[in-house]
């Protein structure tokens, strides 16, 4: 009797421990009247995690002790692939961090924000630029706020342009200046002048400058084989092969390596968003780094506004304590907190607080290049492919850069396969 | 007598019952996990490969659509299929070969062979992603190998992970390298194995060298080859995290493997229906490579009975 007791129990113990797996929640529980709302964002490393760590406490403190919230970080690499393993498990978290260029993928995941629900988040439309909230915007229904707003920049190690005796570059810069430059920096100094990427908007952005184009057009079609994009990023390919101005990415699943390169001191220049800024002119780094906008093509300065946000869960079960939190973290207090990181603010009162943040040394430098790379600069435009065809590209490029295949024939190779 | 043969069978049965009883418990933590982690989600891909599966939103029932899409439509599927095949049939025999040649090397003459088995057996136990972070910063253009190459031949090599010719050599290089270790092991122990009367009867009529390799121990050990090769074949078709880390697919798609198609499908394009499709033809592919394995074993794997 005993014995068959035991045999029982240990199966009910085992067919628990086995159920208990299945009946993960959400992300939000509510115990002895506090609920938890688990924020989910990208992080890559112990600094970046401090940094969110902040943000985090300034928010608890606005919503106060009813409402606890718990971070959780993957890497920005891993970070969507997570995201949809969880979306397919039904376990997305209630405030979760999204990236513009991805929205298209995700919009099912989102609550969209009516005035209602920016109403509970203590969140109003004006306290944005107009273009700021497109970026979180799907077929013009808003999924999430932003806590940044970017572009892409050309960053240059100042010392290497002086050692080349060549001047520095200026936000009015034109695409043959860089080119030029580029040379130059290469020939005097020995190092190159530039880095190639792989990278998505890391390398798209120098051949949309120059054709004055983006790769989906305006019916949010992919347009990869514009026999004007295809000239561009022609010219962007030959930049290793022909001009030997900047080395080839050694595989394609190095995605960081144009950043390293820069960093290490071994090309002048390189393309990386708005979001690195004070990294790349941090004093720290053993040179003088600097930041212009991109330079421009022969249909004038062109850029693209790009940038990342929080939406709330739709499946989340506590949606009014997930907007509290996600106004708290998207609104003015956590700018500011973003802002003295050394994060471009997403609304427009705190934009200033970052100018002012910075240290005297690349303050000057720093205003002039965002006051000019967001002058003009457009709405990204992305479409459901989107997010393979960016998947896929740096597997093309990296034959385009080993001089074995063709820009033409990659874009063209890109385009086939994802043009549906 | 008879009152005991009254009673006995009640009481093997009483036993016999409690012992079902204690034997069900027992297995039943292994049941229950086979069925949570194992039948559950064959069924599941089973379920999820007849449907428009969208990561999240409205799921279809379309038949063998994802199987129909796979097969004529998907741009990716066939070369990742090629890579994977062209994967195994280039690294299961150096795999083999070498694994032989080492455990034949560390045979029992050599002084010290357990540290030399401990140091071929490393890369098994190190974890891949630092196997493949190694490799690169060897094979990469301003890497070791290129480095050497340069300074002692004046010779530039070609850049070895983003090369047409040479990406998918580069990623078996480095699994040879990584799992030789593993196949290393099951041939020594085999070659350990090995009657010395037989041995010493085959020396005194003669046999020696290539000639006792080829007609005495490779038969002799067979069934541990046989065993190595089953087992490598199918590792060989689920490869994912060498081309992943050391070359990620590239360039183009010439080292996408079956399984890295499976995995972009699924967590990175939100496709799962089409995954869990390709899912199932890696495996009719495995399960056939296999039963043909055993087929063909009888003509040429020797078991002492």
């Amino acid at each position: 009797m005993q014995k068959r007791r035991l045999a029982f129990g240990a199966m009910v113990a085992v067919g628990a421990l086995g159920f208990s797996a299945c009946g993960q929640d959400d992300g939000t529980s509510a115990d002895e009247g506090t609920t938890t709302i688990v924020w989910n964002m990208w992080s890559g490393d112990a600094e970046s995690e401090q940094k969110l760590r902040d943000q985090m406490a300034v928010a608890q403190g606005l919503v106060g002790n009813d409402i606890t919230i718990e971070l959780q970080t993957a890497p920005w690499a891993d970070f969507f692939t997570k995201l949809n393993a969880n979306m397919a498990s039904g376990k997305v978290a209630c405030v979760t961090a999204m990236n513009g260029q991805r929205l298209t993928g995700y919009t099912e995941a989102f609550l969209p924000l009516g005035e209602e629900e920016l109403e509970t988040a203590g969140i109003s439309r004006d306290d944005y630029n107009p273009g700021a909230l497109s970026v979180m915007e799907h077929d013009s229904t808003l999924y999430g706020l932003p806590y940044d707003t970017a572009t892409m920049f050309l960053f240059y190690n100042a010392d290497l342009f002086e050692q080349a005796g060549v001047a520095l570059p200026t936000n009015d810069w034109t695409i043959d200046e860089f080119e030029q430059a580029a040379r130059q920096i290469t020939a005097n100094t020995g190092v190159k002048g530039f880095a190639v990427s792989i990278d998505e908007f890391q390398w798209l952005s120098l051949p949309m400058a120059k054709s004055g184009l983006q790769p989906v057009n305006d019916d949010g079609e992919l347009a990869l084989t514009d026999p004007a994009f295809v000239e561009a990023a022609t010219w962007y390919g030959d930049l290793v092969t022909e001009a030997g101005v900047s080395a080839a990415p050694p595989s394609a699943a190095e995605t960081a390596w144009d950043p390293t390169q820069f960093e290490n001191g071994q090309a002048a220049m390189i393309i990386d968003g708005t979001w690195n800024a004070t990294r790349y002119t941090d004093e720290g780094l053993p040179f003088t780094g600097g930041a212009v906008r991109l330079p421009a093509g022969d249909a004038g300065a062109f850029g693209v506004a790009l940038g990342s946000g929080y939406g709330v869960a739709a499946n989340c079960e506590e949606k009014e304590a997930a907007l509290e939190v996600l106004g708290a973290l998207t609104g003015p207090e956590v700018q500011q907190v973003i802002a003295e990181q050394g994060g471009y603010p997403a609304q427009l009162g705190s934009q200033p607080l970052y100018f002012e943040a910075l240290p005297a040394s690349s303050r000057d430098v720093l205003t002039a290049a965002f006051t000019a790379g967001f002058d003009g600069s457009t709405a990204q435009r992305v479409n459901d492919q989107w997010t393979q065809v960016a998947t896929a590209m740096p597997n093309e490029l990296v034959s385009v850069y080993a001089g074995q295949s063709s820009m033409a024939d990659a874009l063209e190779s890109l385009q086939s396969r994802f043009a549906r | 007598m008879r009152t005991e043969s009254s009673i006995r069978p009640p009481r093997r049965n009483s036993l016999h019952r409690r012992e079902r009883r204690q034997a069900f418990g027992f297995i039943t933590p292994a049941v229950a996990g086979l069925s949570i982690f194992t039948v559950m989600p064959v069924g599941l891909a089973i379920v999820m490969s007849v449907f428009d599966w969208p990561i999240f939103g409205e799921r279809e029932f379309i038949g063998f659509g994802n199987y129909i899409e796979l097969l004529t439509d998907s741009p990716d599927f066939w070369p990742a299929l090629r890579n994977s095949v062209v994967f195994t049939v280039l690294y299961v025999p150096v795999n083999l070969v070498v694994a032989l040649g080492l455990a034949l090397l560390l045979g029992p003459r050599i002084r010290g062979r357990a540290i030399f088995r401990v140091i071929f057996f490393i890369p098994v136990v190190t974890p891949i992603v630092a196997n493949a972070l190694v490799w690169k910063l060897v094979l990469q253009p301003d890497g070791l190998l290129n480095g050497l190459s340069t300074s002692w031949f004046g010779l530039t090599l070609p850049n070895f992970l983003v090369d047409q010719n040479w990406a998918m050599i580069a990623v078996v290089a480095m699994s040879v390298w990584a799992g030789m270790g593993y196949n290393m092991l099951v041939l020594t122990a085999a070659l350990e194995q090995l009657p010395a009367s037989l041995l010493e009867a085959a020396q005194v009529d003669g046999a020696r060298g290539w000639r006792m390799l080829r007609s005495i121990v490779v038969p002799l050990i067979s069934p541990a080859i046989f065993f190595a090769a089953v087992m490598t074949i199918i590792s060989s078709l689920q490869v994912f995290a060498q081309p992943q880390l050391l070359t990620g697919g590239g360039p183009g798609t010439s080292t996408i493997p079956l399984v890295m198609f499976i995995y972009n499908t699924g967590f990175e394009f939100q496709d799962l229906g089409l995954a869990a499709a390709g899912a199932w033809l890696l495996f009719i592919l495995i399960i056939g490579v296999t039963a043909m394995q055993f087929r063909v074993q009888k003509r040429w794997v020797h078991y002492e009975h």
